[in-house]
């Protein structure tokens, strides 16, 4: 079944703490309701991704191997330009090539007084 | 999805840190019902004064008597085994009553009929069934059937049962044997129905009271009063004289019951902190458990 946002969310930080969170801080992180978490606990640990022992969720090593193999891990949302399409791509300038910039965008110090 | 909206998740996530969320999952995994009622728990446990109260309100739900689809076909077979094998009656003599009285339909009912099944796989399915007290008189002048085993989902105080007893005694002319098997009471109330009565009694849950039978005594009496605030100052109306008998559930039963999950409604003899319909401002409550009564309707004006 395919994993909720807040799911993913969840998830991603146990992946990026080593040692596993304590329920309290992964409960402060993600704003969720107590019951979606102790749903997510039980769903996860039912699928053997996580463990949980009372005070701290861990994630299991098969359930850090599902994630990097699922790709579970939430894409940063903010990277708006991070999938653009090949072909709306333009041609890279690369660095201390020259270029012909925009007048009216460049800083006023470049032009005429 | 969120159970709760945000806005009342705002409210309560400065109220919750790190122990009170522990014991919330502690609370979901031995009482799953309350995952669906979190609004209604996170409004109680956010109406307790103080950390005392919440533990008492903690301590009464790990121990909840929910009954779920599972646990109710469990007590049927236990019920039906009891009825076809223990109780020693005869099929051809036996009548199973519902201990309802009047044209109202009644758990006592609900529970009888869903008793058929499980009879009828332990070749039973023909015995006789009667949907109400006055029925049982008539069943025995017209059939003779003598054996009767008085049928009901819940016993409180015993009273009730023991009237039907009475009535049942006094109306019908002949040898006749009667035994009870109910869903569920309260260990005072089943001992007063099997003493006073002189009737043989099958139940397959029987509960303590909540607080008086569940904690030593000199903790009890502590844990008592702190129930007492939370009710005068949560239940509409519960410290008034006519409705003081509510309180700690009717006749002070403190019963930790609901058979809610099979569509039963929940006993008075419940802590009405779980089920009053109003709420400490004379608004319509939103509890875990609720509770249909016409007469507490009609005196609290609803």
């Amino acid at each position: 079944m395919k994993p909720l946002a807040f799911e993913k969310r969840l998830l991603r930080h146990l992946f990026s703490s080593n040692d596993g969170l304590l329920v309290f801080t992964l409960f402060q992180r993600v704003k969720i309701t107590p019951s979606q978490l102790y749903l997510f606990i039980e769903k996860y640990k039912r699928n053997g991704i996580i463990e949980f022992n009372d005070e701290k969720i861990t994630l299991t090593t098969f359930g850090r191997k599902e994630m990097i193999e699922k790709k579970l891990e939430n894409k940063n949302q903010n990277d708006k330009f991070a999938n653009i399409p090949w072909n709306f791509k333009g041609v890279k300038t690369s660095v201390n090539e020259f270029y012909i910039p925009k007048l009216s965008e460049t800083s006023s110090i470049f032009k005429d007084k | 999805m969120l159970l709760v909206g945000m806005k009342t998740l705002n409210q309560y996530m400065s109220k919750i840190n790190g122990k009170f969320l522990s014991r919330i999952l502690k609370l979901y995994s031995e009482q799953p019902w309350l995952i669906l009622k979190e609004k209604e728990l996170l409004n109680i446990l956010e109406n307790c004064p103080t950390q005392q109260y919440q533990e008492l309100i903690f301590e009464l739900l790990i121990n909840f008597n929910y009954i779920t689809s599972d646990k109710f076909i469990e007590y049927q077979n236990k019920i039906v085994d009891y009825i076809t094998l223990e109780s020693g009656f005869n099929i051809n003599q036996t009548q199973l009553v519902a201990t309802a009285y009047d044209k109202e339909a009644d758990s006592s009912q609900s529970i009888l009929h869903s008793l058929k099944l499980s009879l009828t796989r332990k070749n039973w399915g023909t015995v006789q069934t009667v949907n109400n007290i006055g029925n049982c008189i008539k069943t025995f002048n017209k059939y003779g059937l003598n054996q009767i085993i008085l049928i009901d989902e819940f016993v409180g105080s015993g009273s009730t049962i023991k009237t039907r007893i009475e009535y049942i005694r006094k109306n019908i002319k002949g040898e006749f044997t009667i035994k009870c098997c109910f869903l569920a009471g309260i260990s005072f109330g089943i001992n007063r129905i099997i003493n006073e009565c002189n009737v043989e009694v099958f139940c397959p849950l029987i509960l303590n009271r909540g607080i008086t039978e569940s904690f030593p005594l000199s903790i009890a009496k502590q844990q008592q009063a702190l129930m007492i605030e939370l009710e005068k100052k949560e239940c509409y109306k519960i410290i008034e004289e006519n409705l003081m008998i509510y309180s700690l559930g009717y006749n002070q039963a403190e019963a930790l019951y609901s058979a809610e999950g099979i569509s039963m409604n929940t006993p008075n003899s419940v802590f009405p902190i779980f089920w009053w319909p109003l709420d400490s401002k004379g608004k319509k409550s939103q509890r875990i458990l609720s509770r249909f009564e016409k007469e507490l309707y009609e005196t609290l004006g609803i």
